[in-house]
């Protein structure tokens, strides 16, 4: 060891030929080293370090313990990296102490001097404890039964924070190992699967590192394997899985011992071996209870203390601006599973999908850290908008009660931005579709109730086919009717027709009476009747309407021939001169009433029906 | 007054009007519905609209009433049930046609029907934008009119605009068929028209009219279906598309 040293100093010293830039040093500290625990009568070291060559040292007043020293030795290193030469260097004063009498004693601090400046370290606290015959002091009293390790020498814990917790609330763990023999190494470990928890391991250096500690009353070699923090997540009696460890442990070998080992000490001559020990822990429960019942609106099953900010960047803008909407949760607790906040934005705004970031730390105390959530908003229209208040609810599980954070509404003004508006005017005509941002149906008829019987329906019932029958009867009715009238009329006007040579025959042969008898006023008379009846009677014209003319025109229109026309006419003619000429031959009314027979028998032939 | 008396029968026998009392008592359930609807109680509202059409009285706007109650309970079926029978009342009314197909919407089976011949098309929508009395009634005055028309032609026989008459009794005749027929189409469409909604969340068609035939397809509740034939308890059901296939008659209701 010393020659070592040797080594390094001329090492050291031919490096210092080099201009060295001792500024660079680290800052100048002193500690100090002990252990927390030891046993009654253990021999330890008490260190007192300083990185630079103290011109005093003043060694702390030890009471309690039987000690010698200080003893100081150096150590020196020197790294060049890139050119950059570092030294470093650090002065130990070691003490030896030994531990006389049972109890908790303080040593107090010690300071040292360097560059007229002194620097002082911390007041140790060191507990002796009762220690256990042998094992700690293998050289003199070596065990008889070494080789059997006992679960009392060597053992494992999962220790936790507390057992009973809410859901969502943090348990830290912490699985430790106690030795009181000599670990070689540790080997193979099977950690529990912490099934029904949301489990985060705290990083460490990954080396464990003994600590002397006191447990149950005794001294124990410590060394933390793992911590981890852990949230339920359900609720009831949940079980961690014992914790498994192979350990490596040196126990002093069977084989008969040679006088020399009380002389030389067991280590120099190897009656050491090593035996493999599994060992698991015992099974851990944690009672996880379920949140109180009533539950505000806005949990979304957040966990811890919080502290939460929310806001907009600017109240004020103009349009087409971007604002910020951010929403800061920090504190301790589940974090991570902090679901996005549910704003209501206003329908005439583009929001931006939000950035999310979360910064989260897994220490020694538990998950902490903070979320942000930054929604960008673009404002397309002027106006006073209102995003109406988010609230957050988390459970405090220290106070066992439910708290929440209300953002209020925020408000914000937009204004119309300068150049916005004519280029809008400009390119688009600034019409819309109209969004749609929900459909319902719509609303329900009221007032205006014109209820009716089911069932009831003019077609197909008794008054629709018995109108139609009525209609029907009525139409009959009428048109019956008509008919009647028509046949009557036309009764009279065909009797006169087909009676029409008859009566004037009756009067022709009265006229031939008249004749014969010689009373020609009376013969002229009756003659002319008889035409005139005829033509009215054959026309269906009245006597009063009938004369020369309207005959002459009746007759052409119904295509009678000329000259039977111009023969009735020239009769009724002559026989109008005769009434009023003087007496003339008895040949003469003869003639002319057997022309008029003949006349009336003509035109009955040609209107014979 | 004999004549006046048989007026005042005849009248009566034809155009038969409810019990006023009853129907006083009909029109107060209504408005107490209405409220139950604007005060956001839908079930209730639901309730007083079932018993207006439970005591026999109909009309579109109280089945649409009815129909919207239901949709905001969320009983789909039941809510397209009322809204087509709001429709067969007023086919052309806008708000039953809007939230029918809003409701339809929340029908899962998507059916593509058949697409009519046009002119069909317009004579059914033609004969759609009246109620059958409407068309029942109007057929009758035409009749009225055209046997006077008939009477005067009839009775005269020197009238000066008696070809003018003939030709508008010519198109009488013509309105006359065709409102006949339309009200025969309405009473088809309203009476016999065999539609139903589906009311099973989920029925699986079959084959032939037995639970051992061939599973053909699936349907799902506010399906509108029309019933073609009936076999004990099973109907041969005709969908839009043009498929056939028998399911149970207790999974529909009709319309």
């Amino acid at each position: 060891m010393n020659k070592l040293s040797h080594i390094a100093l001329t090492l050291f010293l031919a490096i210092l030929a080099y201009p060295v830039n001792l500024t660079a040093q680290d800052k100048i500290e002193l500690t100090v080293e002990a252990p927390k625990v030891v046993t009654l009568g253990e021999v330890f070291r008490l260190s007192y370090t300083l990185n630079a060559k103290a011109e005093n040292f003043n060694g702390p007043k030890i009471e309690g313990f039987l000690f010698n020293g200080p003893m100081l030795s150096t150590s020196m290193s020197t790294q060049i990296i890139n050119g950059q030469v570092r030294q470093s260097a650090s002065y130990t004063y070691n003490y030896t102490l030994q531990a006389s009498q049972e109890g908790t004693f303080t040593i107090p601090s010690a300071s040292a001097t360097y560059k007229n400046k002194t620097y002082s370290c911390n007041p140790v606290k060191i507990e002796v404890l009762k220690g256990k015959a042998g094992n700690q002091q293998q050289n003199t009293q070596p065990s008889t039964n070494s080789e059997i390790v006992s679960s009392e020498d060597l053992f494992v814990r999962i220790e936790t924070d507390r057992n009973q917790v809410y859901k969502g609330e943090q348990i830290s763990v912490v699985i430790k190992i106690y030795s009181r023999v000599n670990l070689s190494r540790l080997g193979e470990m099977k950690f529990p699967s912490y099934s029904g928890f949301w489990n985060q391991e705290i990083p460490t250096s990954g080396q464990v590192n003994l600590e002397r500690v006191n447990y149950n009353g005794r001294a124990y070699n410590m060394g933390i394997i793992r911590k981890s923090i852990l949230v339920p997540q359900q609720t009831g009696t949940i079980v961690i899985d014992p914790f498994e460890i192979e350990c490596f442990v040196n126990v002093q070998s069977k084989r008969q011992r040679s006088p020399f080992d009380d002389i030389f000490g067991d280590s120099f001559f190897g009656s050491y071996e090593t035996v493999t020990k599994k060992i698991s822990s015992p099974k851990v429960e944690i009672h996880v209870k379920p949140f109180p019942e009533i539950q505000p609106e806005g949990f979304t099953g957040a966990v811890g203390t919080f502290a939460i900010t929310s806001g907009l960047d600017k109240t004020e803008v103009k349009t087409n601006e971007a604002v910020t909407l951010k929403v800061n949760i920090k504190g301790k607790g589940n974090i991570k599973l902090i679901e996005l906040p549910q704003f209501r934005f206003p329908a005439d705004m583009e929001v931006y999908d939000p950035k999310i970031a979360d910064h989260i730390e897994s220490g020694e105390g538990g998950i902490s850290g903070s979320k942000t959530f930054e929604y960008l908003i673009v404002p397309r229209h002027a106006g006073t908008f209102e995003i109406p208040a988010w609230s957050f609810s988390y459970f405090d599980p220290s106070s066992a009660t439910y708290k929440t954070f209300n953002s209020g509404p925020l408000k914000l003004t937009v204004t119309k931005g300068e150049n916005d508006s004519e280029a809008t005017v400009i390119s688009t005509p600034g019409k819309e579709d109209i969004r749609v941002i929900g459909q319902d149906i719509r609303f329900i008829k009221t007032g205006d109730g014109k209820l009716k019987s089911t069932g009831r329906q003019f077609f197909g019932s008794a008054g629709f086919y018995f109108s139609y029958i009525l209609i029907i009867l009525l139409l009959l009715f009428a048109l019956g009717y008509f008919k009647y009238q028509f046949k009557n009329q036309n009764d009279i006007e065909g009797t006169r027709y087909r009676k029409a040579i008859a009566v004037s025959r009756k009067q022709l042969g009265k006229a031939r009476m008249f004749l014969d008898a010689g009373k020609h006023e009376m013969f002229l008379e009756a003659l002319l009747k008889g035409l005139w009846g005829y033509l009215s009677d054959k026309f269906n014209l009245e006597l009063s309407v009938l004369n020369r003319d309207s005959v002459t025109e009746l007759l052409v229109s119904k295509g009678v021939a000329e000259s039977i026309i111009h023969d009735l006419i020239s009769n009724i003619d002559s026989a109008e001169y005769l009434r009023y000429a003087p007496p003339s031959g008895e040949a003469d009314f003869r003639t002319l009433l057997e022309q008029s027979e003949n006349m009336i028998v003509q035109l009955e032939k040609l209107y014979r029906r | 007054m004999r004549c006046r008396y048989l007026a005042i029968v005849i009248l009566s026998f034809v155009f038969r009007v409810p019990a006023v009392g009853q129907s006083a008592a009909a029109e107060t359930h209504l408005g107490r519905a209405d409220q139950l609807y604007l005060s956001g109680d839908y079930s209730g509202a639901r309730e007083e609209y079932l018993k207006i059409i439970n005591s026999g009285y109909e009309s579109a706007a109280l089945y649409y009433n009815a129909g919207n109650s239901c949709y905001k309970l969320g009983q789909i079926p039941s809510a397209i049930l009322f809204y087509e029978r709001a429709l067969l009342i007023s086919p052309r009314d806008e708000d039953i046609r809007f939230n029918l197909n809003l409701a339809n919407q929340l029908v899962i089976d998507k059916i593509n029907p058949v697409s009519e011949f046009f002119v069909k098309r317009w004579i059914k929508s033609l004969a759609s934008s009246a109620s059958i009395n409407a068309w029942a009634i109007l057929s009758l005055i035409v009749f009225i009119v055209l046997a006077g028309v008939l009477v005067i032609l009839y009775a005269t026989h020197g009238f000066k605009y008696r070809q003018a008459l003939i030709t508008a009794g010519t198109l009488m005749i013509l309105i006359w068929i065709t409102s006949l027929i339309f009200t025969v189409m309405q009473d088809q469409r309203i009476n016999h028209g065999n539609y139903a909604i589906v009311f099973a969340p989920s029925i699986t068609a079959k084959s032939s009219p037995d639970n051992g035939g061939t599973d053909l397809f699936v349907l799902h509740e506010g399906l509108k279906i029309k019933i073609a034939d009936q076999v004990g308890t099973w109907i041969r059901i005709r969908l839009a598309d043009g498929n056939e296939a028998w399911i149970p008659s207790s999974t529909v209701e009709k319309i």
